[in-house]
C-alpha cells in the first residue's frame, strides 16, 4: 500500500490521456454489459416456469395449428397429472400495434390448480372468476399501461376476428412472468364461433420426476392422429421462442468481442506511450534498489487500475441508468424488467481487468526489463 | 499548407501503433458494416417483397396471412369484379394458403415455423421473380412441394428426394427455386388444393389480385371494402410486406444500439491515439509553428491525418466485414410468425456508410487533439523534453 501514492500520481501523469482510455473503456463496457443483461433478460424468460411442474402441449405440425378440446381429457386421464388449462395466445395489442404484449384466453377455473406459482388475491380471483369478460393483468403490464383495476379496456386483434373488450378485475404477481393479461376461455369460444380447438394445453404434474415420461406418453398417444402433439416442459417451451429468433448468443457474444478486442488494441497504444515516456524514471527506480519484478507490478497495477476503473464506469454506469430509466416503456415491452444483475457486473469487472492486463503486459514487462545503463541513456 | 508527405511520414515513423489503430477502427467498422449487413438483408427479405401492382386481400384486422381467411365463395366474388387484368385470358388473381410447419434446423434440432403456401399456376405468373432452379415443378392434386433454396440450404429433410411428415400426411420435395431475396425464399410452395386438404382447411388464407390499372386498383379496392358479405381488408401487397417489418423490432432495435455504441468507440479511439501522436511530436510541432506555419495549418494537417488513418481503419474494416456476405441465416418473423432467411448483404451502401461513419469519427476524434495542437505554445512546447 505504500506504493498507492506512486501509482496514483503515474495513473493521471497525463490526466488527458487517462480520462480518454478510461471513457472508452467505459463506453465499450456500458455497451457489452447492455448486450450481457439482454441475453440474460432472454434467458431468465425462459425461466418463468422453473419448478412449476408444468408441461406444454402444442400441435406437432407449428404452435400455429389448433388442437381440438378432445385431446384435453384424454390428457387429464393419465396417470400422475394434476390438472390440465386450456391456454390460447390471443395476440391482440393496445391502441397502437407498438403496444404488443402477452395476452391469453384461459380456463378461469383451472387458474389455481395449474398456475398455482401465480399469486393471485382470492378476492381478485373470485371477481375475476365472476365476469365472462374480466381480466387478470400481471402487475408490470398494470404499470405499463397505467392501469387500475376496474378499468375497461378494449385490446385490438391481429389474429382472431374479434377485439377483445375486458374489465380489468385483478392483478397477479410472479417472480419472473409478470406482463401478461388473462381473459376467460368462455369470451374467446362465443367470440370465435365454438370452434372448439385450442392453441395450448398446459399441464400440471405430480412429481417433477415423471415430467418426461408423460411428456411422452402424450405425444405417443397422438402421434398416428390428424392432429399430433408435442410436449414441451415449459422452460423448453419459451426456450423455442428464443431459438426462433435465431442464434442471438453467437451474435451477441461476436459482437461483444469483437468490442473487446477493439478496446485491447487501443488500450494497448496508450498504455505503450505511456511506457516509453518513463524509461527514465523506470531507471532511475531501479538504480536505486527498485526491484525488476516490483517495477513491473506497479506498472501492471497501475495498467490495470486504468482498465478497471473504466469498465466500472460504464457497467455501473449502466446498471445505474437501467434502474432509474424503465426499458419496458422505451423498448415498447421488448425488454420487460430489464436490469444489470451482479453476475453481469462481475463479468465485465473481470474483462476490464484483462483488458489492462493484456494490453498493458507487453509495455510494462519491455519497460522494467529495460537494463539500467540504456535508461539512463535513452533520451525520450 | 503542410504537404500530406509528412502526414505518411508520421504514421510510418509510428508503425505498430498506427497498424494497431487501424485494426482497432477496423474491428468497429466491421461489427458496424456485419450489422447494417444484417439490417439490410433482413430488410430485403421482407419489404422488399411485394408488388404495388398486386392487391392483398385478407380477413379484416388480420396482420398476417397464418391468421387470415377468404372463403372459397369471397374468392369467386372477387375473380368475377371488373377491372382485373388477364394473361392468356386467365384472369391473374391467385388463391393462396398458407400454413406454418415446425421444421428442424440443421444447426437447431428444435427448429423454426417454415412458411408453407399452397399455390396455383397463376401464382408464378404474378411473381416472375420466383423460378424454379433445380428439379421439377410439383404436379396439381399430390404431395409434391418445391422448397426456396435458402430453406433447403438450412433445414434438415428439404432436399430433392426428400420427404417430411406433418400429421397424417407425407410431403415430397421435387424441386428447388429461388425468389430473388424476397420473402418467398423463406418459403415452401406446394398445390393449393393438396394443402388445403391435407390440412383440412377449405378457405384460402389470401387472394392476390392484379388490376388492370390504378383506377381498377382503387375500384376494386373499394367495391371489396364496401361489401359487407366479404368482410375483407385490401391493401397492396408491397404494403403487406413493409408492415411485416413490425416483427423484426427486436434486431432494428440491436443494430441501432451497435451502431451507435460503435460510433462512439471509434471516435474515442481515434481521439486518444490522436492526442498521444501529437503529444509525442510536442517539439516538432513547436518547431513548425516557429518556422512560420499558421495554427490553421497545423490544425488541418492534424485533422487530416487523424481522417487518413481512420480511412484506412474503415477500409480495413470494410475488407474484415466482407465475409460476412457469404453468411446466410434466419430469423422468425414475429408478426407472421415464421422464418425469415436472410443473407448478410453488403452492397455499395452499406460500405460506403461504414467508411463514412470511419471518416466522421476520424474528424470528430480529430478535432480535439488538432486544437490542443494548435494551441500549443511554441516557448513551452519548445522547452520541454
Amino acid at each position: 500500500m505504500k506504493f498507492a501514492k506512486l501509482i496514483r500520481r503515474n495513473l493521471f501523469r497525463n490526466k488527458l490521456r487517462a480520462i480518454l482510455t478510461m471513457l472508452l473503456l467505459a463506453v465499450i463496457f456500458f455497451f457489452v454489459a447492455t448486450l450481457l443483461a439482454i441475453l440474460e433478460n432472454f434467458e431468465n424468460f425462459s425461466n418463468a416456469g422453473e419448478g412449476a411442474n408444468r408441461l406444454v402441449v402444442q400441435s406437432a405440425i407449428s404452435l400455429a395449428t389448433l388442437l381440438p378440446y378432445a385431446h384435453e381429457q384424454k390428457i387429464r386421464d393419465i396417470p400422475g397429472v394434476v390438472d390440465t388449462a386450456k391456454l390460447q395466445w390471443i395476440g391482440a395489442y393496445y391502441k397502437e400495434k407498438s403496444n404488443f404484449f402477452a395476452n391469453f384466453a384461459v380456463d378461469v377455473n383451472k387458474m389455481p390448480t395449474v398456475f398455482d406459482d401465480y399469486k393471485i388475491d382470492p378476492k381478485d380471483m373470485a371477481a375475476f372468476a365472476a365476469d365472462r369478460r374480466g381480466a387478470l393483468v400481471g402487475k408490470d403490464l398494470m404499470k405499463r399501461f397505467g392501469w387500475k383495476v376496474g378499468d375497461r379496456v378494449t385490446l385490438k386483434r391481429q389474429i382472431f376476428p374479434f377485439d377483445p373488450e375486458l374489465t380489468i378485475r385483478g392483478t397477479y404477481e410472479h417472480p419472473v412472468q409478470t406482463t401478461s393479461l388473462f381473459f376467460p376461455m368462455e369470451y374467446f369460444e362465443h367470440a370465435v364461433g365454438d370452434r372448439s380447438e385450442v392453441g395450448t394445453f398446459w399441464v400440471k404434474v405430480k412429481d417433477p420426476k415423471q415430467m418426461s415420461v408423460i411428456s411422452q406418453q402424450i405425444d405417443a398417444m397422438f402421434k398416428n392422429s390428424d392432429y399430433p402433439t408435442e410436449t414441451f416442459t415449459e422452460k423448453e417451451f419459451q426456450a423455442n421462442f428464443l431459438s426462433m429468433m435465431g442464434n442471438v448468443k453467437l451474435l451477441f457474444t461476436a459482437v461483444s468481442s469483437c468490442a473487446i478486442f477493439m478496446v485491447i488494441l487501443l488500450a494497448a497504444i496508450t498504455m505503450s506511450m505511456s511506457a516509453r515516456e518513463r524509461v527514465t524514471e523506470i531507471a532511475v527506480l531501479k538504480a536505486i534498489g527498485f526491484e525488476q519484478r516490483l517495477v513491473l507490478g506497479l506498472m501492471l497495477t497501475e495498467f490495470i487500475l486504468l482498465t478497471v476503473i473504466g469498465g466500472a464506469a460504464g457497467s455501473y454506469g449502466a446498471h445505474y441508468l437501467y434502474s432509474v430509466v424503465d426499458m419496458g416503456k422505451v423498448t415498447q415491452g421488448f425488454l420487460q424488467n430489464f436490469a444489470i444483475h451482479t453476475k453481469t457486473l462481475m463479468i465485465c469487472l473481470a474483462s476490464s481487468a484483462g483488458v489492462g492486463l493484456i494490453a498493458g503486459g507487453l509495455p510494462a514487462l519491455r519497460a522494467s526489463n529495460l537494463r539500467v545503463v540504456d535508461g539512463l541513456r535513452r533520451v525520450v | 499548407m503542410i504537404p500530406l508527405k509528412y502526414n505518411i511520414g508520421n504514421l510510418t515513423a509510428r508503425r505498430v501503433s498506427t497498424l494497431m489503430t487501424i485494426l482497432g477502427i477496423g474491428v468497429v467498422i466491421a461489427v458496424m458494416i456485419s450489422m447494417m449487413a444484417l439490417q439490410n438483408g433482413v430488410n430485403s427479405a421482407v419489404v422488399s417483397s411485394g408488388s404495388k401492382d398486386n392487391l392483398m386481400i385478407m380477413r379484416e384486422g388480420a396482420a398476417a396471412e397464418l391468421s387470415s381467411w377468404v372463403t372459397k365463395d369471397a374468392f369467386r366474388i372477387i375473380r368475377a369484379m371488373p377491372g382485373i387484368a388477364t394473361d392468356n385470358g386467365a384472369p391473374m388473381i391467385s388463391p393462396e394458403l398458407v400454413i406454418v410447419f415446425k421444421m428442424p434446423k440443421r444447426d437447431d434440432p428444435k427448429g423454426s415455423n417454415v412458411l408453407v403456401r399452397g399455390v396455383t399456376p397463376m401464382a408464378f405468373t404474378m411473381r416472375p421473380y420466383v423460378k424454379l432452379i433445380e428439379g421439377r415443378m410439383f404436379r396439381p392434386g399430390v404431395n409434391e412441394v418445391i422448397v426456396a433454396r435458402r430453406i433447403r440450404d438450412r433445414f434438415v429433410n428439404t432436399a430433392i428426394g426428400d420427404t417430411f411428415m406433418f400429421g397424417a400426411t407425407k410431403y415430397n420435395v421435387v424441386g428447388v427455386f429461388d425468389a430473388k431475396a424476397t420473402a418467398f425464399d423463406s418459403e415452401i410452395w406446394c398445390d393449393a388444393d393438396f394443402l388445403g386438404q391435407a390440412r383440412k382447411r377449405d378457405a384460402y388464407s389470401s387472394v392476390i389480385a392484379r388490376p388492370t390499372d390504378h383506377a381498377a386498383f382503387e375500384s376494386i379496392k373499394a367495391a371489396i371494402q364496401n361489401d359487407n358479405r366479404l368482410k375483407l381488408d385490401v391493401k397492396s401487397e408491397y404494403q403487406y410486406y413493409a408492415d411485416q417489418s413490425n416483427g423484426l423490432a427486436g434486431i432494428l432495435i440491436l443494430v441501432a444500439i451497435v451502431t451507435f455504441f460503435m460510433t462512439i468507440g471509434a471516435i474515442l479511439g481515434t481521439m486518444n491515439t490522436m492526442f498521444s501522436a501529437i503529444a509525442s511530436r510536442g517539439r516538432e510541432l513547436a518547431t513548425m509553428r516557429a518556422l512560420g506555419f499558421k495554427r490553421r495549418t497545423i490544425l488541418l494537417s492534424v485533422i487530416v491525418e487523424s481522417a487518413f488513418i481512420s480511412l484506412l481503419g474503415g477500409i480495413a474494416g470494410l475488407l474484415l466485414a466482407l465475409p460476412v456476405n457469404a453468411i446466410s441465416t434466419g430469423t422468425t418473423n414475429f408478426v407472421s410468425f415464421s422464418e425469415v432467411a436472410f443473407n448478410f448483404r453488403v452492397d455499395a451502401n452499406v460500405a460506403l456508410t461504414g467508411i463514412l461513419i470511419a471518416l466522421i469519427a476520424g474528424i470528430v476524434g480529430g478535432a480535439l487533439p488538432a486544437i490542443s495542437a494548435a494551441r500549443m505554445p511554441i516557448t513551452k512546447a519548445l522547452r520541454e523534453i
